[in-house]
């Protein structure tokens, strides 16, 4: 499990947040892979492993590309404020990037914004 | 002449076509373009330094923070301290309702938007990005050509009078048309559930990323994107990771995690064999789950200066 590297550090150093830091900070270079699965989760019981996961859930892409839900600063990597939970720090950085490359290009334009 | 509007017809697809086809292969460009216009918000860096300079002498600077009033009712200068932000932590509501305004304004058409097509993008900024990044010259001067002899041939078919075979002839330039073609590259519904084509549209997305792993870092990692549909709605999977975990307690995160150098032939088989740990109940065979591919960071390629 990769999470939430603090990407705080090193302000003064930072133009902006770039993510070969997280590489000099962390020592690992960590690769997304992108997967779908066939299962409704609907129908699915999961089970976390309690000794690693305490909760797993899901969010709607369609939230992902509401700009408002994203705060944004300096320094930071991308916050997804659209969940139960913050997402921050790495895993905010990579669905970003995911937001950004992958659904913004290919998703129709006018999409209706989520009541 | 007789056969000019075929030859424009021609010329007008084949420039579609190339343009089209170019813009697709550099599809991964745009992702570039988003870094530079990020890049142009760099001016932050000496911005907060002035402003950590210029925190020592807050009160200083404040003193010329004037606002001056059309009544002069009040002889003493009057002075500003806190910006809209600041000012909003006493009324959250207020700020919120600010940038729902600006956001309504903007997409109903305000002041910034013309209603303007571009050649690749609606933007103005943007498309005269793409196309200074994506083309070479030649290309763009073949395509002013093509348009040039359009244009010729339009003004001739106008003095002609023959506004029949004018209006076919620049059927495909109408906006709307346009908008149609350009809407058509866009076929993602994050709306319904993914079907086949949707997620090869993500797969291909993927594919035209620029390739530029990480082969070289000792430590490596990966994570899981992982799609899946709740109820029909297609949707992220994320963990809350235990409380009692030494690193990262409590953090939200994709599955995943170290490759191991003995088990993992891929970063894939680490994904994979990861989340299978983590997270019990997914059919990961049966063509279960299907890799679309790697979300490529440009890690490593930084932009510190």
């Amino acid at each position: 499990m990769i999470s939430g590297f603090p990407l705080q550090y090193q302000k003064h150093s930072l133009s902006k947040f770039s993510l070969s830091l997280v590489h000099h900070l962390v020592g690992v270079a960590v690769t997304p892979v992108v997967c779908s699965f066939n299962q409704d989760l609907a129908e699915l019981e999961l089970t976390p492993n309690p000794d690693e996961v305490a909760e797993v859930f899901t969010i709607p892409l369609a939230s992902l590309m509401d700009k408002k839900l994203w705060v944004y600063k300096d320094d930071h990597a991308p916050i997804f404020v659209g969940g139960p939970y913050a997402i921050w720090g790495l895993t905010g950085y990579i669905l970003d990037r995911f937001v950004k490359d992958i659904l913004t290009p290919f998703s129709s334009r006018h999409y209706e914004i989520l009541a | 002449m007789r056969t000019m509007p075929l030859l424009s017809r021609n010329l007008l697809i084949h420039t579609r076509q190339k343009l089209s086809s170019s813009f697709s292969s550099t599809t991964t460009n745009l992702k570039e373009v988003d870094d530079d216009s990020e890049d142009d918000t760099d001016p932050h860096y000496g911005k907060s330094n002035q402003q950590s300079a210029a925190v020592s002498s807050i009160e200083a600077d404040l003193e010329h923070q004037r606002i001056w009033r059309p009544d002069k009712l009040t002889a003493d200068p009057l002075y500003w301290s806190k910006n809209i932000v600041q000012s909003s932590h006493s009324d959250p509501d207020s700020l919120i309702s600010l940038l729902d305004r600006i956001e309504k304004q903007e997409l109903e058409g305000g002041r910034m938007r013309s209603k303007k097509n571009g050649v690749l993008h609606e933007d103005p900024a943007v498309d005269m990005r793409l196309l200074i990044e994506n083309y070479t010259v030649n290309s763009l001067a073949s395509a002013l050509r093509d348009r040039e002899e359009m244009l010729q041939m339009a003004s001739q078919l106008a003095a002609d009078n023959d506004f029949e075979t004018l209006k076919e002839f620049l059927h495909d330039c109408h906006p709307d048309v346009v908008l149609e073609k350009r809407q058509r590259l866009r076929r993602l519904s994050l709306q319904k559930k993914l079907n086949r084509s949707s997620l090869e549209t993500i797969r291909k997305g993927l594919m035209r990323m620029p390739r530029q792993v990480t082969m070289a870092h000792s430590k490596r990692a990966g994570v899981v994107v992982a799609i899946v549909h709740v109820d029909g709605v297609p949707s992220i999977l994320l963990e809350k990771r235990a409380r009692h975990m030494r690193a990262h307690p409590d953090e939200v995160c994709l599955p995943g995690g170290m490759v191991c150098k003995n088990a993992d032939r891929s970063i894939v088989e680490t994904c994979l064999r990861e989340m299978k740990e983590e997270i019990g109940g997914f059919d990961f065979e049966h063509n279960g789950v299907s890799v679309l591919g790697i979300l490529r960071c440009n890690w490593g390629e930084g932009k510190c200066r």
